[in-house]
């Protein structure tokens, strides 16, 4: 029993360094690919629950429309955003109610590993402490010519004092289809530590259920998707940590500006109170 | 040469193989090695004193105080024991032939090298220290102190929501508040130095203060 319950100790739960040496030296060592595939993170039961849930027609219900960034603070709904061609992505926070507990769960087990790997608290912006706060993004592209042109994110070799220039930052992809069974086209790729493209699903094989967490500073695209009717499409699951918004009155006031755009829909969602000091600040008697 | 002219690749390389992330320490590598050289020269370090760098981390401020003091002469102290090889890596890396000296100690025992130096710098360390420690630091150095010594160091001016805090997301760190300058006076009075605030800027905006000890 004694030796049972030293499973449970907080050292013998938290993740260690050492247990971590071998993936970060595959994600940050110049000789390493830079990044590292986990086969089956989801087993099959899993994969095809996910997809059953987020391919759902009545998945959008439960979404507010995703109208930008700005949106993004504590307490806010989750989002979604669809168009014409089937493409969808929901926009999730870990304070909302999921549409999925599997994929909910799953999204504190990949923060958890993310932030070990990459030298933080594993508990690092779960909760929009600093900031930030991991979300989880769950993309279904079914034809695209560029979801995702190339990019790097995190890399400011320019400003290297700046949070902008943060070579330890990772990004998670948890795959839930597969090329050429799925989808068509180019697909996810990055730029090894080699500097050499890899395209995930022809390059480096992947299956739906593989999870990969990448160097987010290494280039990274998403490009050319096609599927048919027949095909699910590229459906995949990302953690972006996203920068949290203040959520104070004032706050809110002005992204409200910038969505709506309209000074009479302002006009009529300012407190009274505010009306007339900004009135008498103006000089307006009526 | 110093490893400011290092390719950064390799200086991640180096961290990585120790099982380090690329963080910023490595990243902002030359900005604040540069620093910390210019800043002990602006004070009129030479190569013939001798130097303890509290916080020696990898040696960023040490490899190139090495190779620009006479051999023997740079001593460090870090209590974050994973730099501690990294460092002499480093200096292997960088074919560094004098004598330098570097140990792993928590308790702050500066005493342990048995030598009294005329510079001593803490950059970003007592940002990294409670108060009780801070004042430990501050006693430890007295004894280990010339007449004329100087002891540069950074601060944040300020109070922290969070005292406690995880380095590198493992090693067990404090932090205290220095919520007035007032309280490094008070210090260096009961430990034989004069403290002066420096009007220097710091690459990261910290303050930057000096014990001259009497």
């Amino acid at each position: 029993m004694e030796s049972q319950s030293q499973a449970w100790t907080f050292n013998s739960l938290f993740l260690k360094d050492e247990s971590l040496r071998q993936i970060r030296r595959q994600i940050y060592h110049s000789s390493g690919p830079g990044y590292v595939v986990i086969r089956e993170f989801f087993d099959q039961q899993q994969v095809e629950h996910a997809q059953e849930i987020w391919t759902s027609t009545s998945a959008s219900r439960h979404f507010e429309p995703f109208l930008g960034k700005h949106q993004f603070q504590l307490g806010s709904p989750n989002f979604m955003k669809k168009d014409d061609r089937g493409n969808r992505t929901f926009y999730n926070f870990l304070w909302g109610k999921p549409l999925d507990e599997l994929t909910y769960e799953a999204t504190f087990y990949i923060q958890t590993l993310r932030n070990r790997i990459s030298g933080r608290n594993s508990s690092n912006e779960i909760l929009p402490i600093t900031g930030n706060s991991v979300s989880y993004r769950v993309v279904l592209t079914r034809n695209h010519e560029a979801p995702v042109p190339p990019h790097r994110d995190f890399w400011e070799p320019d400003h290297v004092l700046s949070k902008g220039h943060d070579l330890t930052r990772l990004q998670a992809t948890l795959m839930l289809s597969e090329h050429g069974k799925d989808y068509a086209g180019r697909g996810f790729a990055l730029v090894n530590n080699q500097g050499k493209k890899v395209v995930f699903g022809v390059d480096e094989p992947v299956k739906a259920g593989d999870l990969i967490i990448w160097r987010y500073s290494n280039e990274h695209s998403v490009m050319d998707i096609r599927s048919s009717d027949q095909q699910l499409g590229f459906l995949r699951i990302l953690y972006p940590q996203e920068i949290i918004h203040d959520n104070s009155l004032g706050n809110r006031l002005l992204e409200t500006l910038k969505t709506r755009g309209s000074p009479r829909y302002i006009a009529s969602h300012l407190p009274i109170m505010w009306k007339k000091r900004i009135k008498r600040a103006l000089g307006v008697n009526r | 040469m110093t490893l400011r002219h290092m390719r950064q690749v390799d200086l991640i390389d180096a961290a990585v193989e120790h099982n380090l992330v690329p963080e910023n320490y490595f990243t902002a590598w030359d900005p604040l090695c540069d620093w910390q050289m210019q800043t002990l020269k602006q004070l009129g370090m030479h190569p013939q004193n001798y130097l303890l760098d509290i916080g020696c981390g990898a040696m960023r401020l040490g490899l190139a105080a090495v190779d620009y003091l006479e051999s023997g002469r740079y001593f460090g102290i870090d209590r974050y024991e994973t730099y501690i090889p990294l460092a002499h890596d480093l200096a292997k890396r960088e074919k560094i032939q004098k004598d330098y000296r570097i140990e792993c100690d928590s308790d702050l025992g500066f005493s342990r090298f048995g030598v009294r130096f005329d510079f001593a710098m803490a950059q970003s360390v007592l940002t990294h220290l409670s108060s009780k420690q801070i004042e430990l630091s501050f006693k430890n150095l007295q004894p280990v102190m010339n007449k004329d010594g100087k002891f540069v160091f950074t601060y944040i001016l300020g109070d922290y929501a969070t005292l406690g805090f995880l380095y590198a997301g493992t090693h067990l760190m404090q932090r205290g508040w220095i919520l007035d300058e007032k309280v490094f006076d008070e210090i260096a009075e009961k430990y034989g130095a004069k403290f002066s605030k420096l009007n220097i800027a710091h690459p990261t905006g910290q303050k930057v203060g000096l014990f001259t000890y009497l």
